[in-house]
């Protein structure tokens, strides 16, 4: 019996129970897969998978590559009737995203891309607009940016890959949404008051953890700091006094969904929205200026502040 | 007191076998640069004993200044237009990693968790 399991743990050992983990580029972000308790072979075979089909699905979400299918998207009655032979996940994707844009009031919105070049955020030289300039780019034909969930989607979707891999234990890590499958991992959120130190550590198990945040991509003007989350209601970068905003809930798409969205409606319309909505599955982490934290009514998740 | 052979031997494995684990433990506190996938550096960041700087290029045009300190590293200059990768300051720990997205540069601390923290969310 003893030589049985020194056996089975050396077989073990070799074989089957190594930990696989690979990061790439994609989406305009590094996307990390770590795969646990898995022979290697399957675990690079899954993970080829999701590296390919990441590339699809940039493909139809782009925001620059000229012929996405988000590019030649414009919300026409041609378009919309067609909206049968777009791709499934277009579809899917613009038919969630509008779901929630209807719930949330317009706090998470995929209709900013306009707004989102006048800022340049993402060019050599972002800039402040006028407030005529942001008057007309609101009131222009709206193109889709896909930028609050694409990523969140893409987890969803490499979390199924996995699945079918025969896979139960993984982290998905797309840019910051994570994804925890099977055994249970602790989830670091940085601090956005000061981003080398993390403000609270997470114990979750088959969830996802998103968050949006301030700190990475903005710009300065004469001391003051635009960030990139910007409010449709105003067209520039909200200020709820939230600067951070993490979900924790089951589904990865609506995680990098709500986290937005609770950015940019601050502390005291995400506690109401959750209630009016009956989110019981979501739970949230909301960081103010001062770094003080909130968590959601009934917070169910494991987890200590830092 | 005799002891039979046979628990003299299986001690003296343990012990063998604890000195081992003991003297392998790999805990000295490693910075690796990555950038496309492929390690540039590893580097013992408790070796080091000053201050000292690395230039990574790449096909992209674009140079990301590290600087190694002791117990630290951090992007500490950077041509590409967003500079994520400078705003992030020095990291002394792998709660999060340091990453320049034009230059496809990861720069991150292993064997060195943060509370044991396995992934972190931003």
């Amino acid at each position: 019996m003893k030589k049985f399991s020194c056996f089975l743990l050396t077989v073990c050992f070799l074989s089957s129970c190594a930990t696989y983990s690979d990061t790439f580029f994609a989406m305009g972000t590094f996307m990390s897969l770590t795969v646990y308790d898995t022979n290697e072979q399957t675990a690079k075979t899954a993970v080829a998978e999701i590296v390919d089909y990441v590339d699809e699905l940039e493909k139809l979400f782009s925001t620059r590559l000229p012929g996405s299918a988000l590019k030649r998207f414009r919300f026409s009655e041609q378009d919309f009737q067609d909206f049968e032979n777009l791709p499934a996940e277009f579809e899917e994707v613009l038919a969630l995203s509008l779901e929630w844009m209807d719930k949330t009031d317009g706090a998470f919105n995929v209709q900013l891309q306009n707004l989102t070049s006048l800022w340049a955020f993402d060019s050599d030289e972002p800039r402040v607009p006028s407030d005529e300039e942001i008057a007309a780019a609101l009131s222009e034909t709206a193109q889709l940016d896909f930028g609050a969930v694409a990523k969140g989607y893409a987890a969803r979707k490499a979390a199924l890959i996995l699945e079918s891999h025969g896979i139960k234990s993984a982290i998905i890590n797309l840019g910051g949404d994570v994804y925890i499958m099977g055994d249970s991992r602790s989830v670091g959120i940085i601090d956005p008051l000061e981003p080398s130190r993390i403000c609270g550590v997470l114990n979750v198990s088959n969830k996802a953890v998103a968050t949006s945040a301030n700190y990475e991509r903005y710009f300065e003007v004469q001391g003051e700091r635009y960030h990139h989350i910007l409010d449709s209601k105003t067209g520039k970068p909200a200020q709820s006094g939230i600067i951070s905003a993490t979900v924790i809930t089951d589904d990865p798409a609506v995680a990098d969904i709500l986290a937005t969205a609770f950015y940019v409606m601050g502390e005291q319309k995400a506690a109401e929205f959750k209630e009016n909505f009956n989110l019981t599955y979501v739970d949230y982490i909301l960081v103010d200026e001062t770094g003080r934290q909130f968590l959601s009514e009934g917070f169910s998740v494991e987890y200590e502040p830092k | 007191m005799s002891l039979n052979k046979p628990v003299v031997a299986i001690i003296f494995v343990l012990i063998i076998a604890a000195a081992v684990v003991f003297f392998n433990r790999s805990d000295a506190k490693t910075a690796v640069i990555i950038q496309n996938r492929q390690v540039l550096y590893k580097i013992n960041l408790e070796a080091v004993e000053s201050e000292y700087e690395l230039l990574i290029g790449g096909d992209r045009g674009i140079t990301n200044t590290v600087t190694i300190r002791p117990g630290a590293i951090g992007v500490s200059h950077a041509d590409c237009p967003d500079k994520i990768c400078v705003k992030t300051g020095f990291i002394e720990s792998g709660a999060r990693p340091i990453i320049c997205l034009p230059n496809r540069l990861e720069v991150k601390i292993i064997n060195e968790s943060d509370n044991n923290i396995d992934v972190v969310t931003g």
